[in-house]
């Protein structure tokens, strides 16, 4: 896949591929992102993969901007196995839809015109691939959401989002990792969450939501935390 | 009280954090860089002291600091041109001082600039989150509780052993080497234009370096919103969120430029023109507001000299 490189930083480049969210152009991302993690040249100091694009950070006391410029484009035209998997993880998530951890759901209702049963169904059924990682720590901005469920941020974002919340925005969901404001539409609440779940998850890994009824979720909330 | 306190918060002031260099290598998780604003002054006060480059000191917002000595030790504060008294004796900052038992150190409100340093020799004993001791409120990570609170009175740190060589008191750079903090006349902010600053037209990119800017009370540890006469409109769609640089210069839709600093989100869906050079942040990081500035353009090979030149100076390389 084409990509250009333009400066970003005094010590960073971006490689920019297409200007689209899309899931085979972010797989390209990531494909690039982990060949030169495995190349792992010296000069190497941080990679940062989004949507379409990723951040080099280099060394500016072992290389410079043309030697760096001339190693990735040989990276990029490297034939790369459109199958090769990457080392991905899945993740799962018990998540509780109901009251009063979907304050949203009745939103949702109102702007898709399905059931709480079938938005449920709708948001549970897939695999979601993590586009990036980004807006706070372990903030994973998830998708595609299914079109039919697929609803506008709010108005007026929350001052209070409490962590663990599942929420959808456009085509894209996401679990807020810690209590913050947000302006995503709350469908539920991940049972026993932990903010070190959210650092674990890394932009290229899949996301599964299992739906849990209250008293499961309750169940659980009720189990040891793990120290932290 | 622990036995191994060495100091104690009285009174912290509008916003006093522990940082060190920054949070580095987690951006793709979404973490901040985090760390100390005015990297030069934090990087002096280490270096008068024989510490480390990265030992953690804290960064003292607008004054207002108050602080107990609990055991034998030396001090440095640096940045602002803020009073600093001990035991209310003046005690000029940039120069090291022994402390005492019993000692209290005062930094009071700056005459112009910010944020001040307080590093003691050996630096603070701060457990690292993610690798780093580096307070990022909105990040939750980092400070004396790893959860990114701030220093609160009452709070007691212990030295750490993060010294090189030992201390000597009155050390102080040579008086040209103090950078100097603007007071009143304009300030230069060299940039390197980068990213979507070739989509602007000539118009708005010759508009960005030919108006002044006035620093809005709009600032915090994450960015500094500039408003100048007229903005710089953006003439596409809007631009997919793509990973935001400290130091970026961003154009939100009101054209009013946002500098991005330490504590800035790791992602950014504004188009950028730019990011400051290393020095341009420091001097950003103490513009009170209020201040004029006008950005500069500056070749990235000279903004890597500049910044090459600093980590070699301070140490603070690979």
């Amino acid at each position: 896949m084409q990509a250009r490189l333009e400066v970003a930083a005094i010590d960073a480049v971006m490689v920019v591929f297409e200007a689209r969210v899309d899931l085979a152009i972010n797989q390209a991302v990531h494909q690039f992102a982990a060949q030169l993690k495995q190349a792992n040249p010296s000069w190497l100091r941080d990679i940062v993969p989004a949507y379409h694009s990723a951040m080099v950070v280099y060394d500016i006391h072992q290389t410079d901007l043309p030697s760096v410029t001339y190693y990735l484009e040989q990276l990029l035209r490297q034939p790369t196995e459109q199958h090769h998997s990457l080392a991905s993880t899945q993740h799962r998530f018990q998540v509780c839809y109901e009251a009063p951890y979907a304050p949203d759901m009745p939103r949702v209702i109102e702007h898709t015109g399905l059931s709480a049963a079938e938005i449920i169904a709708l948001h549970s059924e897939r695999e979601y691939h993590v586009y990036t990682v980004g807006f706070a720590p372990g903030f994973a901005y998830l998708g595609d959401v299914d079109e039919r469920i697929q609803t506008p941020r709010l108005a007026t974002p929350r001052s209070k989002v409490p962590a663990g919340s599942v929420a959808i925005a456009n085509q894209q969901t996401a679990i807020y990792p810690r209590t913050s404001p947000g302006g995503w539409n709350l469908i539920g609440r991940v049972a026993n969450w932990d903010m070190r779940q959210g650092l674990a998850i890394q932009a290229g890994d899949s996301v599964v939501f299992e739906v849990i009824n209250a008293a499961d979720f309750a169940a659980l909330e009720q189990q040891q935390r793990p120290l932290s | 009280m622990s036995t191994k306190a060495h100091l104690k918060i009285v009174q912290p002031g509008l916003l006093a954090t522990v940082q060190d260099r920054g949070r580095f290598g987690h951006s793709a998780q979404g973490v901040s860089r985090g760390g100390a604003l005015d990297e030069r002054a934090f990087l002096w006060a280490n270096k008068l002291l024989g510490n480390t480059p990265n030992a953690s000191a804290i960064e003292v917002t607008l004054g207002g600091f108050k602080a107990k000595v609990l055991t034998p030790g030396f001090a440095v504060v640096c940045g602002a041109p803020a009073s600093v008294n001990l035991n209310d004796q003046p005690q000029p900052n940039w120069q090291v001082f022994a402390t005492a038992p019993g000692d209290v150190i005062d930094i009071l409100a700056p005459a112009h600039g910010l944020r001040c340093y307080l590093a003691v020799a050996g630096g603070f004993d701060v457990p690292p989150t993610l690798g780093s001791a580096a307070t990022v409120v909105r990040d939750g990570l980092g400070g004396l509780r790893g959860d990114g609170t701030p220093l609160q009175a009452g709070d007691e740190l212990a030295k750490g052993c993060a010294s090189m060589y030992p201390a000597v008191v009155n050390r102080r750079p040579k008086h040209e080497l103090i950078p100097r903090v603007s007071a009143h006349s304009e300030l230069q902010l060299p940039m390197v234009p980068v990213a979507q600053f070739a989509q602007f037209s000539a118009d708005e990119q010759q508009r960005l370096f030919n108006q002044a800017y006035t620093v809005t009370a709009q600032q915090d540890r994450m960015g500094v919103r500039l408003q100048g006469e007229q903005g710089m409109h953006w003439p596409h769609p809007q631009i997919i969120s793509e990973p935001l640089p400290v130091g970026a210069i961003q154009i939100p839709p009101d054209g009013q430029p946002i500098v991005m600093l330490n504590d800035a989100q790791s992602l950014g869906g504004y188009p950028k023109v730019g990011v400051l050079s290393w020095s341009a942040r420091m001097a950003l990081a103490q513009a009170s507001a209020g201040t004029k500035v006008r950005f500069v353009a500056l070749e990235l090979s000279h903004a890597q000299d500049e910044l090459r030149a600093a980590e070699l100076f301070f140490g603070c390389t690979g």
